[in-house]
């Protein structure tokens, strides 16, 4: 791959540089600076980086400034960021997250370490392109392709420009990653569109795009003032994690959604009213489950919120067959 | 230093020049220490006192200095706690930072 890295500490640059060469046989080019990374990448005698690695903490503009920068240009929309990090920068990787970044390196580097994100990446940018194959914005001008191919409904999507929302792949590396102690006070829950199927079927790709994009903004509004990221896992799911220790009143929350979808008056593509509601799973608090055992407790959310989707329109199906019984 | 990261080729250059940035640091250090030297009030010069740690934390555990990465990280998040709280303590602040010195200079000792 070819790769910039950019830290203002020479030696973290001369390790990189050496890591990277020894761990892949990768194209290493390095910035001092977050400003003297963006004259690099906006220099068109450049070929374009596969991958970046950034510093979060930098004088004058910070790693999480500049991944939120790259992010605009159409050449960096989607290629893998990996942040470094020190390990008791939390806060700093839910900033970098929701700025943008799909994974994180921690300092002092451990090689190995280094090179499974590295081979991570790498593996991800062969996939798909960096992150999931299909991306939806709320600014439609970011997009890279029109929505004229519909995505497929298990397929999960990137969606930018909502606050707090990630790329799935991201996601999974954000949880995967936070070490046990970092993990005290997280939950994550899912939260399902009710008659996906149904919607999907009825939909347009672009009419499909803007329910995905719409809800997600409402899920989003609803959480603030909350800690927290959010990502779209397919099949109509959104993955949450909230920080902080806040326990979610999810009937609450779920009640404040739907409400504020409501007023959003969305419509299909042929002008019908869309009205439709969501629901959430059973919260899963992420104490103590680090690593693979934090992706079981995504897994369990997930399939909490789908079953619960499920379970809400088999009720009320049997009411109206009781209805018309009686 | 663990075997994998004992191969890599450059690690002894990058090491060398660790220790030579590190002699420069501990003088910043120092500087900073002294108002009259610096020119900066506490906050700031306290501010990068801690910028410094936060680099060498970073980089020695790397390069096999675990315990000096250690306690330039101790004296890192000492700081950066009393910054924002005012705790532990000046005190404190000031012996984290004094730990971190004494053992930064006997390990240039040991590599003489």
């Amino acid at each position: 791959m070819r790769i910039l890295a950019v830290d203002d500490d020479p030696i973290i640059i001369e390790l990189l540089s050496e890591l990277l060469t020894v761990i892949g046989q990768h194209d290493v080019e390095t910035a001092e600076s977050a400003i003297d990374a963006l004259k690099i990448v906006q220099n068109p005698a450049h070929k374009r980086f596969d991958c970046i690695l950034l510093d979060i903490q930098m004088p004058g503009m910070t790693g999480i400034e500049l991944a939120a920068k790259l992010r605009e240009m159409p050449d960096y929309a989607r290629i893998p960021i990996l942040m470094i990090t020190a390990m008791s920068d939390k806060t700093y990787i839910d900033r970098a997250f929701a700025a943008g970044a799909t994974d994180y390196i921690t300092k002092p580097f451990d090689i190995d370490e280094v090179r499974f994100r590295i081979k991570s990446a790498e593996q991800r940018l062969k996939d798909a392109g960096g992150m999931t194959r299909k991306i939806f914005s709320v600014n439609k001008l970011r997009q890279q392709t029109p929505a004229t191919e519909k995505v497929a409904l298990n397929e999960p999507v990137t969606i930018f420009d909502v606050d707090g929302v990630i790329d799935y792949f991201a996601f999974e590396n954000y949880v995967t990653q936070l070490s046990r102690s970092s993990m005290f006070g997280s939950t994550v829950f899912g939260i399902a569109i009710r008659e996906i199927d149904k919607l999907y079927r009825e939909s347009t790709a672009f009419g499909f795009e803007c329910l995905i994009t719409d809800t997600s903004e409402a899920i989003s509004d609803c959480l603030k003032p909350n800690n927290f990221l959010i990502a779209y896992a397919g099949n109509g799911t959104f993955l949450c994690v909230l920080e902080g220790g806040a326990r979610p009143d999810l009937e609450r929350l779920v009640d404040a959604i739907n409400l504020t979808l409501h007023q959003m008056d969305l419509y299909f593509c042929d002008g019908r009213k869309l009205d439709f509601r969501v629901c959430a799973g059973q919260p899963q608090r992420l104490i103590w489950r680090a690593g693979k055992n934090a992706m079981e407790a995504v897994i369990a959310a997930h399939e909490s919120a789908e079953s619960e989707a499920l379970k809400r329109e088999k009720m009320l199906n049997d009411f109206w067959i009781t209805e018309q019984a009686g | 230093m663990i075997e994998a990261q004992a191969k890599l080729p450059g690690l002894e250059r990058i090491r060398a020049r660790f220790l030579d940035m590190l002699v420069e640091r501990l003088g910043d250090i120092d500087r900073l220490c002294d108002p009259e030297l610096s020119g900066l009030g506490p906050r700031e010069a306290l501010e990068q006192v801690q910028a410094i740690l936060h680099k060498i934390a970073g980089t020695a555990g790397t390069l096999g200095m675990t315990q000096l990465g250690d306690t330039a990280r101790n004296g890192e998040n000492t700081i950066i706690s009393y910054l924002g709280t005012g705790k532990p303590g000046n005190e404190a602040v000031y012996r984290s930072v004094a730990e971190f010195i004494i053992l930064a200079e006997e390990t240039l000792d040991a590599e003489d």
